[in-house]
């Protein structure tokens, strides 16, 4: 059987860790790759990093940390943040990626991911994904797909959108909820399971974990059945550890790697 | 010496450092000459052991006894040195990783000459090790690359068997799966047995042999996900992006096969 993945993510802004709420409010959280090397140990099951500093300088830092890393942590790492083309993603794949999430680029220009999906396969494009409920009170509810890391509403639907770009060549859907980012009310439960349902590729579950309840629920058949959830700010601020995080969810019945 | 063949397929980068992690030496084979294997002097043709005589493409037939007990780890020491005058490859041991199109990857196999150098070092039993698309390339044919213009498109052919494509919701398979070693396995006998491997694939290897099943997983069915015979081992996960288990079983095999 297929164990549910808990995977940590690492907002990294010119070298360092940092956490925000909302995508706002930004707080150092540590050295990236010491925190990669604590969680490797912890039992993450993945390791996603992305870059969000501005600068062409962030992006050549994030990359040096990649590489250190891939010498030393041996599970899958995937980096995200301002890869625009296929020649971004091969910078991050030759740094030690195995896999690059594309957000913005992808919504600016959606046949960039059946190039990268041409150039490396599916199976190394991640399409991240940040929604935002617009629907009203009483309304049939639905969301918005954002650019510009959640600053600009494109307008387009989100659940429409992971299936085009899995038609495209997406081999996974990182879903994010504005709504919930780094808020603690846990994850979007209803958008992760209507993705989760409507797309053939994994859905990871991004946005909003607070406590140990809410990653699992986001992890269970009849919760948000998110194939992994993605956790920072649990595991950074030390409120919680993977292996904490993989006992409790063992014990609610959901597998979970040793 | 370990060789990585490199033909332009996927993250090798991840299979250099985790045998660089383990003190492996290990470095990319520049080309399908550098593993060209001599006969030996004197006994048995390489070629004898292991079946794959006169150029068929399906070779390893039935009847051929090469069984798990067989002291493979002397033909390794064979290919390091080369004996009585005679080069040998300049490699111990090869290992063929990869990510990637069936069809592809048997497209730039065959136009590199790498095939038929594959094919030989396998038929020679020397130690071996595929990984993803490594072991699917073994086999003869895959629903990855149904025949075109009437013609089928063929593996590597030295197992017989097919690749089909998993039927079930999610597709490709991401992640870590739970993984059950033959207990007659050389390899996975000595591992922890059902533990996670880390895979990313949406096809699986059906080997016409069940004997060749060295280990198994559960995903829409129960498949295979690993094979073995004499020094050949093919894995479907990701030994490199598995973990400690799976340097573990780097190293392991490295031991079992006398490689290093």
């Amino acid at each position: 059987m297929l164990a549910k993945r808990i995977i940590p993510c690492l907002d990294v802004d010119d070298g360092r860790v940092v956490k925000g709420v909302k995508f706002e409010g930004i707080q150092d959280a540590g050295d990236p790759v010491e925190l990669a090397r604590r969680y490797n140990e912890q039992g993450a099951d993945e390791l996603t990093f992305l870059d969000i500093g501005a600068s062409y300088k962030s992006r050549d830092t994030l990359m040096e940390v990649v590489r250190q890393v891939a010498r030393e942590v041996f599970i899958p790492l995937c980096v995200g943040g301002g890869i625009r083309t296929v020649d971004d993603m091969r910078l991050a794949m030759n740094a030690g990626a195995d896999k690059v999430s594309v957000c913005t680029a992808a919504l600016r220009n959606p046949p960039l991911l059946t190039d990268m999906a041409r150039a490396y396969g599916s199976q190394c494009v991640v399409l991240s994904i940040d929604a935002k409920r617009v629907s009203g009170a009483g309304e049939e509810p639905h969301w918005h797909a954002f650019a510009k890391g959640g600053r600009e509403d494109t307008g387009i639907d989100a659940i429409q959108w992971a299936i085009d770009a899995v038609q495209l060549g997406a081999g996974e859907i990182l879903l994010n909820s504005i709504d919930a980012d780094g808020t603690g009310v846990g994850y979007d439960l209803d958008l992760t399971r209507r993705v989760g349902t409507t797309v053939s590729v994994p859905v990871i579950a991004s946005g909003g974990a607070g406590n140990l309840d809410q990653i699992v629920d986001a992890l269970r058949p009849d919760g948000g059945n998110a194939d992994a959830a993605l956790v920072a700010s649990m595991l950074h601020f030390g409120i919680t550890t993977i292996a904490e995080i993989k006992t409790y969810a063992e014990h609610k019945g959901v597998l979970v790697r040793w | 010496m370990i060789g990585v063949i490199n033909y332009g397929a996927g993250n090798l980068g991840s299979v250099m450092n985790a045998l660089a992690r383990l003190g492996l030496p290990a470095r990319f084979v520049e080309g399908p000459e550098e593993l060209t294997v001599r006969r030996r002097p004197g006994g048995a043709t390489a070629g004898s052991s292991i079946g794959l005589g006169g150029g068929s493409s399906v070779g390893l037939g039935s009847g051929t006894s090469v069984g798990l007990a067989s002291p493979v780890g002397q033909t390794g020491q064979v290919g390091q040195t080369g004996q009585t005058g005679q080069t040998g490859p300049g490699f111990s041991a090869v290992i063929f990783p990869g990510d990637g199109h069936f069809a592809t990857a048997m497209q730039v196999l065959e136009h590199s000459g790498y095939d038929q150098a594959i094919r030989e070092w396998i038929a020679a039993d020397l130690p071996f090790l595929g990984i993803c698309i490594g072991l699917q390339l073994l086999f003869e044919t895959s629903e990855e690359a149904p025949p075109a213009d009437g013609r089928e498109i063929r593996g590597l052919s030295v197992i017989p068997g097919t690749v089909k494509k998993f039927v079930g919701p999610k597709v490709p398979q991401i992640g870590w799966n739970e993984t059950r070693g033959s207990p007659r396995s050389r390899l996975f006998r000595s591992l922890p047995d059902r533990s996670f491997y880390y895979y990313i694939h949406s096809y699986y290897v059906v080997p016409a042999e069940a004997d060749w099943t060295a280990a198994e997983a559960d995903y829409y069915g129960t498949y295979c996900s690993a094979v073995e015979r004499g020094a050949l081992t093919a894995v479907q996960f990701h030994p490199e992006k598995s973990g400690t288990l799976g340097l573990e079983l780097l190293r392991r095999w490295a031991e079992v096969y006398h490689v290093g």
